[in-house]
């Protein structure tokens, strides 16, 4: 009986931790969208539009914190600046900006 | 000027630093920030001739070092024009250094550059951002070099040119 019990346990647990791992992934895919949504409306009320800047976020991890990037065409870098501030206002803890600028340019 | 930015360059950075400039220009003026780039280098090695007899001691490598990295960013620092900017250089364990770096000067957003390196690199990046993200007072901002299509995995994932196929042998 007991032997029984502990083989379903092990049978049945790494399809329990996947199903667990699966539906903490999805939460925190959902928290990024919003937070994508936000940080999207903000950036297009302080540039009056649509505009060249392409956000992109990305759901932290257990190893590491999201991420929301932030683009633009090269020589369209100060749409960053104009929409820096309010970026950075709607960026929630556990959250890195990065921006992709100037390197190869 | 009400807000502090700490530009954090580690060793294998410059380049990357130097190339992301413009944007970190763009950053300070947004956010009306004073900014402050800190390169961190190993303690240096004296440096001695082949017989062993040294050339030259600690300090005169740090300041060699320092003076020849002041020079650097200087140039690189004329775009800020209206802003103020100040380069110091610090000498020591970089993570231990950019720690208390980050504790004297207290500031409100650090920049770190992320250069497209190797995993040993990569990991020291990870770590320096996870201890500096544990400062609640700081907002992390990764600086990053823009992509090009033919860079690294993007490169990867297109086809590859072939040859065109030869034409077929006409008939008589």
């Amino acid at each position: 009986m007991f032997s029984d019990l502990v083989g379903l346990i092990i049978s049945v647990s790494p399809v329990l931790l996947l199903l667990v791992w699966r539906e903490r992934a999805d939460r925190q895919q959902h928290a990024a969208d919003i937070v994508r949504a936000d940080v999207d409306a903000g950036a297009r009320r302080a540039l009056e539009g649509e505009s060249l800047l392409a956000i992109r976020v990305e759901a932290p991890t257990a190893w590491r914190p999201g991420h929301v990037r932030l683009t633009t065409p090269r020589g369209y870098e100060p749409l960053i600046g104009r929409a820096f501030q309010t970026v950075m206002e709607r960026v929630p803890n556990g959250y890195e900006v990065v921006i992709h600028c100037g390197g190869n340019s | 000027m009400n807000a502090r930015l700490l530009a954090v360059i580690t060793p294998g950075e410059e380049a990357a630093a130097l190339a992301s400039m413009t944007g970190l220009a763009t950053i300070a003026r947004a956010a009306e920030a004073e900014v402050r780039l800190a390169y961190f280098q190993p303690l240096p090695a004296p440096r001695v001739d082949r017989h062993d007899r040294p050339v030259a001691s600690v300090d005169a490598e740090m300041s060699r070092i320092e003076g020849t990295a002041t020079q650097a960013l200087g140039a690189a620092t004329r775009m800020f024009d209206d802003l103020r900017v100040e380069t110091v250089v610090r000498f020591g364990t970089p993570r231990r250094e950019v720690s208390r770096e980050a504790d004297a000067y207290a500031p409100q957003i650090v920049v770190i550059f992320a250069a497209a390196r190797g995993l040993l690199a990569r990991l020291r990046g990870w770590a320096l951002r996870r201890r500096l993200a544990r400062r609640a007072e700081a907002r992390v901002l990764v600086l990053a070099p823009t992509p090009r299509p033919g860079d690294g995995a993007a490169s990867a994932r297109q086809p590859a040119l072939r040859p065109p196929a030869p034409l077929p042998a006409r008939r008589e």
